[in-house]
């Protein structure tokens, strides 16, 4: 069943039909969440709280955007709704053990990764942030990313570029980002 | 710079032809070459951070998909309640004018009473016929108001299964039928209380029932909550939340607040929020009569929970049950776990701090063990929200005031008497949905059915001059004769 079928049928309370909508976007739903806000708890709860979102009010869907923009649209804006409240509590816990556990040496090496890119996304400016997840973790187009954050296009291609940079930049100013990254600093 | 970092991005993103990435690449001096390495392999590591999904997440989920979709039910059946009272207030004045409308319009033309019993008489011969096509739209849901005794037939809901299945399905009852034809809102909620569980509160109820066990779902519930508590002892060890939302109707507003606050007090609830509001409705003979209606938020000890349920449904006129226990007990072991374990790291990094030596060191353990610390009360925060709601079961009461009660059927006749008895309130009920069916049709058809009494009432008008006229012809005529009569 295509998707319009599918949302008319969510619009009119068919529950399976919404399931099997929102089936290919759960997993980069979560992966936008987790990377906005690192804890994996907030992730899941944000995530899941959009999900929720979308299903009360998929009958107000005109269809204007495409139903997965309105989607991530709807996780971004949670996300930063609750990282402008809290954003103390989006630092994870792993931070402790990835400094101070015993269990460093135990840690392995895709995990240090993982944890390095999630603590730079989160030194981050938050709109730099938005836009690096958006294109750079999840692969989404442009005009994709102009329609989740409802700015220009222009304005989607200088900010990944700016945000790229301060991404690079916050590794060079830390070794362990370094090393986690496998990055060499280029001097000059 | 800007250039620069827009041909970076251009030639990272792919957005370059050939020719321009060799005139790019051959102007590239060796740091900036390098840098475009770094940039290349920091976007390829971004691509490839998308993480699985945790392990209970979709379990989650659905818990509170289905929750919220429960809740947006009771929600719209509340919305609709309070549409049809409005429509009902509509309906009432439409009449009374249209009526004051004729009577004038009759008293206007002198039309006998027999010729618009007539024209009524025409009128339905020629409308009824239409009844099985015709399709009204109402709030958004179309419903087709042919075949009456089909039609009373499926509104005879029968009890709800409470087999797995069925719990998926659970909360679609308002919605349409995937045959293509609609229910009407009204007679579903009109049908036997359901009640509902989502698939961890079944189970940790141990509800394995099939249609034919599920017929009496007020004793069945009360069974499932006995056994639950023989069972745990006590309803809390195995935290399940209980919600119950009902949905009643009362002839006398002040009386059945009496009774639940009399059962409030029996059972030491208390009133965690109350929204009542009123609404005037004009009746047939326009004086303005007052309802009120509105949802009262009852948390109540859980291990009374459905003793005081089952006294609630006595209380008034029941017209919906909607009834979840959600099974936390997992969740919860595992937030204490985690706390526990965060309480451990709290002691740690307290030691830690004691050993740090300088500054730098000090002002490290102190960020992160601030950190745990927000931790260990935001996990606290959510095991006494869990502590609180597992302790106390919520009811939401949505009372609404009419002038009299839904008809109820019973679903399943259990002897000969009773079938005939539910026969017989069956063929009420069908005569009544026929003349509601009917006055719906004939307000639908409004505008050409006084389109159709002017053009009867201005024919029959006609008529009368013209007979008059005749009448007076021939009268003279008479006069004319008699004088000739006299003159010879």
């Amino acid at each position: 069943m295509d998707e319009m079928s599918l949302i008319k049928r969510a619009q009119q309370g068919d529950m399976p039909a919404f399931n099997e909508l929102i089936k290919p976007y759960i997993k980069p739903a979560y992966n936008i969440a987790l990377k906005y806000l690192k804890n994996k708890e907030d992730a899941q709860d944000i995530s899941q709280e959009a999900f929720v979102k979308v299903m009360k009010s998929i009958h107000a869907f005109k269809g204007n955007s495409a139903f997965s923009t309105w989607l991530y649209r709807i996780v971004v804006n949670l996300c930063h709704d609750f990282y402008a409240k809290s954003k103390k509590r989006a630092e994870a816990l792993e931070n402790l053990s990835f400094h101070y556990s015993e269990s460093d040496e135990e840690m392995s090496e895709q995990k240090d990764k993982s944890q390095a890119i999630h603590e730079v996304l989160q030194d981050m400016d938050e709109e730099k942030r938005s836009i690096l997840i958006l294109r750079d973790v999840q692969g989404f187009r442009y005009d994709e990313i102009a329609d989740i954050l409802n700015i220009p296009i222009g304005s989607v291609k200088s900010k990944i570029s700016r945000a790229r940079e301060q991404f690079k930049q916050i590794v060079y100013s830390n070794r362990n980002y370094l090393e986690a990254l496998s990055i060499r600093r280029i001097e000059g | 710079m800007k250039d620069k970092m827009d041909a970076f991005r251009a030639y990272i993103d792919d957005e370059l032809e050939m020719s321009e990435i060799q005139e790019f690449e051959s102007n590239l001096s060796d740091v900036e070459k390098s840098e475009l390495q770094n940039d290349i392999f920091i976007k390829k590591i971004l691509s490839e951070s998308l993480e699985e999904l945790p392990a209970d997440y979709m379990q989650n989920l659905n818990k509170k998909l289905e929750l919220a979709h429960s809740d947006e039910a009771v929600m719209q059946s509340e919305r609709y309640n309070i549409s049809k009272k409005r429509e009902r207030a509509n309906f009432r004045t439409l009449f009374s004018k249209l009526y004051e409308f004729l009577s004038e319009l009759f008293a206007f033309v002198r039309v006998p009473r027999y010729g618009i019993s007539l024209a009524v008489l025409v009128l339905v011969i020629a409308i009824v016929p239409q009844m099985g096509d015709v399709v009204f739209e109402k709030d958004g849901v179309y419903n087709s108001i042919g075949n009456f005794g089909e039609k009373n037939a499926t509104d005879m809901i029968s009890p709800r299964t409470v087999n797995k299945s069925d719990m998926e399905m659970n909360s679609y009852e308002a919605m349409p039928q995937e045959s293509g034809g609609y229910e009407m809102r009204t007679e579903e909620m009109k049908s036997e209380p359901s009640f509902e569980m989502n698939d961890s509160g079944a189970q940790a109820m141990g509800i394995m029932a099939n249609e034919k066990e599920a017929q009496s779902p007020k004793s069945k519930s009360m069974d499932m909550a006995k056994e639950e508590q023989k069972k745990s002892g006590n309803v809390s060890e195995k935290k399940i939340i209980y919600r119950c939302h009902i949905n009643v109707e009362t002839l006398d507003f002040d009386a059945f607040e009496g009774n639940l606050n009399d059962w409030i007090t029996r059972y030491g609830a208390y009133i965690d929020s109350k929204n009542i509001s009123s609404t005037s409705v004009e009746d047939e003979y326009g004086q303005e009569k007052r309802f009120r209606s509105g949802q009262i938020v009852i948390r109540l000890k859980s291990s009374g929970f459905f003793e005081a349920l089952s006294e609630l449904r006595g209380m008034d006129n029941l017209v919906s049950e909607n009834l979840s226990a959600e099974d936390i007990s997992l969740h919860y072991a595992d937030t204490k776990q985690k706390k526990k374990n965060l309480e451990a790291r709290e002691q740690a990094l307290l030691k830690l701090m004691e050993k740090a030596q300088n500054m730098e060191d000090i002002l490290m353990v102190d960020r992160e063990l601030s950190t745990v610390r927000e931790q260990i009360e935001r996990y606290g925060d959510r095991l006494l929200v869990w502590d609180d709601l597992v302790d106390y079961s919520t009811f939401t009461i949505y009372v609404e005031e009419v002038e009299s009660k839904k008809p109820f059927i019973k679903p399943v006749p259990k002897g000969f008497f009773e079938k005939i008895g539910d026969t017989f309130i069956a063929a009420i009920n069908n005569l009544m949905n026929f003349f509601q069916n009917l006055v719906i049709l004939i307000v639908y058809n409004i505008f050409i059915i006084v389109l159709f009494f002017i053009a009867v009432f201005v024919l029959m008008g006609i008529l009368k001059k013209k007979r008059e006229k005749k009448l007076n012809s021939s009268l003279q005529g008479v006069e004319e004769n008699s004088g000739e009569d006299k003159k010879s």
